[in-house]
């Protein structure tokens, strides 16, 4: 029994590892440029199609990550920064909530029109090896060692850079960032940037796993939102634990629940917790709404 | 001065004789060019059933060109429509009856069981022949005179893919996972009566939803359990995602199921694939040379691996061929009635395959395959002939 659980839980965490990366993207987009971005699951369809893209032209797997990385970054990053954000934001967070959403439509239909509607393989590892009755995979440990590497790095640019330091100072106060002398244009690009960076990290650390669809993301999106939510949605620690929690607690009420309410678990936090703490596990109170 | 008789005019005569002569060429122009045969194709090109459904599609053009090159069906050159299902029931019905508004000839599809549940009482108050793709026992058992299927039921492949894992894998307990549509519902049932039967323990009796991309708890029940076999029982995509995981789990119970050895599943499955086992309908390794080349010309045309959804389309289009043939005429509410009880045999119809004997209530019986992965390639280890 121990075993199991402990075996659970390494694939909860694992999962979680994944929405977590996610959730952090949702949650540094919110800090820095008040962006609720629904098309965030498609953001990792689109990094993990143009990995195979790449493949297929004739590069080895090592460059085409970084090539697709380059593509997300304009895309995901940059373009999506310049072309909607920008002239939404000005209308207000919901009209910028609602164009993410067609974004979403729009990238799903693009994909599905260059690449198809059928799934494809996504090369990953395979095999691990037995600590006891537990059986640790490679994939899911790297995805978990990815993450971890991810985070931290991320945190202490956050925090011990002065780069990450005025990001800090734009998301809690653009104006004030100002009057210090912040470039707050560029700390905001700079959020979009690392968006794009975790996006496609999640791209090729899920597709071995959940393979290449263009529909992939609605799904991934939808539970990263959840527990970004779960966490507190101003908060990159409260992204990570509301991931790392919401893929346990998803394994293990797949496992021991009814198998027909699985997908409803994340949707079932993410109502608990508007409901009766709305600022999440780590969030702090805002007047902001959304 | 002689005055000539005053009677009808040279045109005043032409006038009739022009007028029977039109009646006449309206009335044998359809003899002289014939109507083309509308064929309606739904199908899943979008959505989890995409992987099959753009197959199916293309093995269904690929039929009605090479029959149109060769004339068609008794002179009538065959058209067609194709429809996407979305992989979505409600959507199937929509568009079936946007399809059967057109007064087509006959429908070619979906693939999903679920679809052809909800579309099939249209096809039947039309009178509309539906050939399809669905394998779930309960299609063809509500007596509806319309439907046939181009492969085998559920129930012509369970009960042997039991025995093998009971006789040949030595298999006490069995893992089952299956997919919660209509598909992996009569598969279920069907699964449970016959391990019963066969006095094989259903140790983890797990469902996935169609679409579902994790699968980490399921692997996990079923690591837990220490299964003598594991029943597949998904669509392809989650096939895929399912023995991947397996696969990661180290976990090395024989893996026998529905379409675990399809071209899709091996495609996506990759090397995890490898060695699973299926009992199912004639598939594209079936050791007959006509099936490699359909085979050949179809990668040839679509730069694709064909499945056993391309061959089964590919056929049904050359069932229609054999009804309207046996007829004499093409008649869209006749179809139905020429097609039930036919025997189609590859000397006469070309397009068939393999020798088809089409059952009273829509079920064909052309045999069975027992097949594996073996180096990412479907390869057959017996092929089990038909009953008749």
């Amino acid at each position: 029994m121990f075993w199991l659980l402990a075996q659970l839980l390494v694939a909860g965490l694992a999962i979680g590892a994944i929405y977590a990366l996610i959730a952090i993207g949702f949650s540094l987009l919110w800090q820095g440029a008040q962006t609720v971005n629904f098309a965030q699951g498609d953001f990792v369809s689109l990094p993990a199609f143009a990995i195979l893209g790449f493949t297929a032209l004739g590069l080895p797997l090592w460059l085409a990550i970084p090539a697709a990385l380059a593509v997300a970054v304009l895309v995901l990053g940059l373009l999506f920064k310049r072309v909607l954000v920008q002239p939404m934001l000005h209308h207000g967070v919901l009209q910028l909530a609602i164009a993410t959403m067609a974004l979403s439509i729009f990238l799903e239909n693009v994909l599905k029109d260059t690449g198809g509607a059928e799934a494809y393989p996504f090369p990953g590892l395979t095999g691990g090896f037995n600590l006891g009755a537990l059986f640790l995979d490679w994939q899911s440990l790297t995805v978990l060692a990815v993450t971890v590497v991810t985070v931290s790095a991320l945190n202490a640019f956050l925090s011990r850079t002065r780069t990450g330091r005025a990001m800090q100072a734009t998301a809690q106060n653009p104006s004030v960032a100002r009057l210090l002398g912040i470039d707050v244009e560029r700390m905001i690009m700079l959020t979009f940037v690392i968006n794009a960076v975790l996006v496609t990290l999640a791209a090729v650390l899920i597709s071995p796993v959940y393979l290449v669809k263009f529909d992939n993301g609605g799904q991934i999106g939808l539970t990263a939102f959840s527990a970004a939510i779960v966490g507190g949605f101003n908060q990159v620690r409260g992204a990570v634990v509301g991931g790392l929690l919401l893929g346990v607690v998803e394994t293990f009420a797949a496992t021991y629940g009814p198998d027909q309410y699985r997908t409803a678990v994340p949707m079932v936090l993410l109502i608990l917790f508007v409901l009766f703490r709305p600022h999440g596990l780590l969030g702090r109170r805002e007047e902001r709404r959304v | 001065m002689s005055r000539s008789r005053p009677g009808p005019s040279p045109y005043a005569l032409a006038l009739p004789a022009l007028a029977l002569a039109a009646i006449g060429l309206a009335t044998t122009a359809p003899k002289a060019m014939a109507q083309d045969l509308q064929i309606a194709i739904p199908a899943e090109l979008t959505g989890s059933g995409a992987s099959v459904g753009v197959l199916w599609r293309d093995g269904a053009e690929m039929a009605i060109d090479e029959l149109n090159a060769k004339g068609g069906i008794l002179g009538h050159k065959l058209t067609y429509t194709v429809y996407d299902t979305q992989t979505n029931p409600s959507v199937s019905r929509a568009v079936i009856q946007k399809a059967l508004d057109g007064h087509p000839y006959a429908v070619l599809g979906p693939v999903y069981s679920g679809s052809v549940m909800v579309d099939e009482p249209l096809t039947q108050k039309a009178g509309i022949t539906e050939i399809m793709g669905g394998v779930a026992d309960n299609l063809t058992a509500a007596g509806d005179p319309t439907i046939f299927r181009t492969t085998a039921a559920q129930s012509q492949v369970l009960m042997p893919a039991v025995i093998y894992m009971k006789d040949t894998l030595h298999a006490k307990r069995v893992a089952m996972i299956w997919v919660n549509d209509d598909y992996g519902i009569g598969g279920h049932k069907a699964m449970q009566a016959d391990l019963k039967k066969a006095g094989l323990q259903l140790v983890v009796d797990d469902s996935a939803e169609a679409g579902q991309i994790s699968f980490a708890p399921d692997i996990l029940k079923i690591r837990a359990a220490h299964p003598d076999a594991i029943f597949v029982y998904l669509h392809e995509e989650e096939n895929a995602r399912l023995m991947k995981g397996l696969k990661q789990q180290g976990i090395k119970s024989p893996i026998m199921g529905g379409t675990v050895t399809d071209q899709q599943t091996i495609k996506l499955a990759g090397g995890a694939a490898e060695g699973a086992l299926s009992i199912g309908g004639m598939d594209i390794s079936a050791p007959v040379p006509a099936v490699a080349a359909f085979h050949k010309r179809f990668l040839a045309r679509f730069h694709v691996e064909p499945d056993h959804n391309a061959l089964q389309a590919y056929m049904a289009v050359w069932m229609i061929k054999a009804g309207t043939e046996k007829m004499g005429k093409a008649d869209a509410k006749g179809l139905a009635a020429a097609l039930h009880g036919m025997t189609i045999t590859p000397d006469k119809q070309p397009g068939i395959l393999f020798p088809m004997h089409i059952l009273a209530n829509g079920d064909i019986d052309n045999g069975s395959l027992l097949t594996t992965v073996k180096g990412g390639q479907q390869v057959v280890l017996k092929v089990i002939p038909p009953a008749q």
